[in-house]
């Protein structure tokens, strides 16, 4: 997974341009924003809230933070680490929030978009060699997905933003506004619990 | 180095990012620590399950739903759509039975209060109850007709009697149903009963007793037993009293109104008896052509009914001897005194 999402590094001549354009009211160049961010966003907000719904309605509110304050952004880190920092805030509000924790006591009897939309414990991967073997890994993601939810926020955050999103210790520290080695001991207590939580299931 | 210390470097040595000196002292302590080289596998095994996660995709019109929340709604739209927007909050299982639970509670006290309320008149004291219908009764004794037909006296006729005597009760029967407030009828014996004392069936059922009063109970309102209880008489009021008497005996006028005062007479000498009891009067009947009293009921407490029945032969003797009292856990007893008077 780590191959295929772009780090976020040093500020891009690409996202210049476009966050330039959209400080002087182009929205295309916003669209293009969105559209370049939207995939990697929208996973790690994911892994964060651990509900499909809630994690569009806060990638989006992300994305819409992003732009009313877009004038305020200095040029001076990564697009995308601003971007980590307004979702981060924003996860937190809404983990904090009633609305979230009366949600997290319920079953929806809904089908969950996820179903249809990319969730991981209910998505039968394409070129699987038999059904068992997908029930077998679905099975498996469903585990690995109780244990990243059931972990501590601070611990959640790090390893998410580590070992799912690939990010470095330096862009951990970045946006979570920690330093290196809280980031460090977060990930290692997160990894070790995630190991005893998962022992003889993966 | 110990094993805790280099379980504390196992998540670095997967990350690469440990210097070359741990690095060593990690490799060399596994090579010969089969507890440590286990965890290392299975913590490797987590952050390669953790990094092969399938990437989770927005919804395809991710954008354009941003694009409709960042547009300037009118007042209008916006409360249109919250009227038919689901409601988001979802209500945990547990509250929505607390809250049904509450609401049934409610709704099965409120029920019940609203049958009470309309049971509660019912209940009214019925000594108060009969004390207000019998004196307005007495205030305008009128013969009803219908009240007679409608709620006949239930007729007990221990005896035979001839067609004149049978006529006679029909007529005294009459008369009193047109005097007693209905309800009470219902309590009351029949006056060829009324002359054998019984005990009370139940509660409300008064005690019916009967008894021939004393010739010198009879108008004499001012015998020296109860007004040296109420004042000290001096020797000017005796003698007073003593003209009075006399001149009562002599002048037809003054004897009548004497007559008259009979009732007061006898009531007064009740009170003076019932009173110290702590009793009361509840109901008094009268016979209309002799304005005389009838029959009269009164509440005493039941501690006290032996010594009222005492205090009571000072008026008159009992045609039959005051019943024992059968309930001994009744707090008060209900009495209704038959008055016959000497001819």
């Amino acid at each position: 997974m780590n191959n295929h999402i772009k780090r976020p590094g040093a500020l891009s001549r690409e996202d210049t341009v476009l966050i330039r354009a959209i400080q002087t009211g182009d929205m295309a160049a916003f669209d293009e924003l969105v559209l370049k961010h939207k995939d990697r966003l929208f996973n790690l907000v994911y892994w964060f809230l651990g509900d499909y719904q809630d994690a569009n309605d806060c990638a989006q509110e992300t994305f819409m933070k992003a732009f009313k304050s877009i004038n305020r952004f200095r040029f001076e880190s990564a697009f995308s680490t601003w971007l980590y920092r307004i979702a981060i805030n924003t996860c937190k509000n809404r983990i904090k929030s009633s609305a979230y924790r009366w949600n997290k006591k319920t079953v929806s009897l809904e089908i969950s978009n996820g179903s249809k939309n990319g969730n991981p414990c209910s998505k039968i991967v394409n070129g699987s060699p038999t059904p068992a073997m997908a029930l077998e890994k679905k099975e498996r993601m469903m585990w690995i997905q109780k244990a990243i939810n059931s972990l501590p926020e601070e611990q959640n955050q790090v390893v998410v933003l580590r070992d799912i999103q690939g990010l470095s210790y330096q862009d951990i520290s970045d946006i979570t506004g920690l330093n290196l080695g809280t980031v460090k001991s977060r990930l290692a207590r997160g990894r070790l619990e995630l190991k005893n939580k998962l022992k003889g299931r993966i | 180095m110990d094993c805790a210390a280099i379980q504390k470097l196992l998540s670095e040595y997967i990350d690469g990012t440990l210097d070359a000196k741990s690095v060593q002292v990690v490799e060399k302590h596994i090579s010969v620590c089969e507890d440590c080289k286990e965890s290392l596998a299975s913590l490797s095994a987590v952050v390669e399950a953790l990094n092969a996660l399938e990437p989770v995709e927005p919804p395809a019109d991710f954008l354009e739903k941003i694009h409709q929340r960042m547009e300037p709604r009118s007042d209008f739209s916006r409360i249109f759509r919250k009227l038919f927007v689901p409601f988001k909050i979802k209500i945990p299982l547990q509250l929505a039975a607390a809250a049904t639970a509450s609401i049934l509670v409610v709704m099965v006290l409120f029920h019940q209060k609203s049958e009470y309320q309309k049971i509660q008149p019912l209940k009214a004291p019925k000594s108060e109850w009969f004390a207000e219908k019998s004196k307005s009764d007495h205030l305008s004794p009128e013969f009803d007709t219908k009240t007679k037909r409608s709620a006949p006296i239930p007729e007990e006729t221990p005896e035979r009697l001839s067609d004149s005597e049978q006529r006679m009760s029909a007529q005294k029967s009459r008369v009193k149903t047109s005097v007693q407030p209905s309800i009470q009828r219902e309590y009351r014996p029949p006056s060829s009963v009324l002359t054998k004392a019984r005990p009370s069936a139940g509660k409300g059922q008064p005690i019916a007793l009967a008894m021939i009063l004393k010739s010198d109970a009879i108008g004499n309102v001012y015998a020296p037993d109860i007004a040296m209880q109420t004042m000290p008489l001096s020797e000017g009021d005796k003698k007073t009293i003593e003209q009075e008497r006399t001149d009562k005996d002599t002048l037809g006028r003054k004897f009548e109104a004497k007559q008259k005062n009979q009732i007061d007479d006898v009531l007064l000498r009740i009170n003076h008896i019932i009173l110290p009891l702590k009793g009361k009067i509840l109901t008094k009947e009268y016979n209309k052509p002799k304005d005389r009293l009838k029959s009269i009921q009164v509440q005493i407490p039941a501690e006290s009914y032996a010594s009222f029945c005492r205090e009571l032969t000072r008026l008159g003797t009992f045609k039959t001897p005051p019943p024992a009292l059968s309930d001994q856990s009744l707090e008060a007893v209900d009495l209704l005194i038959n008055f016959t008077y000497p001819e």
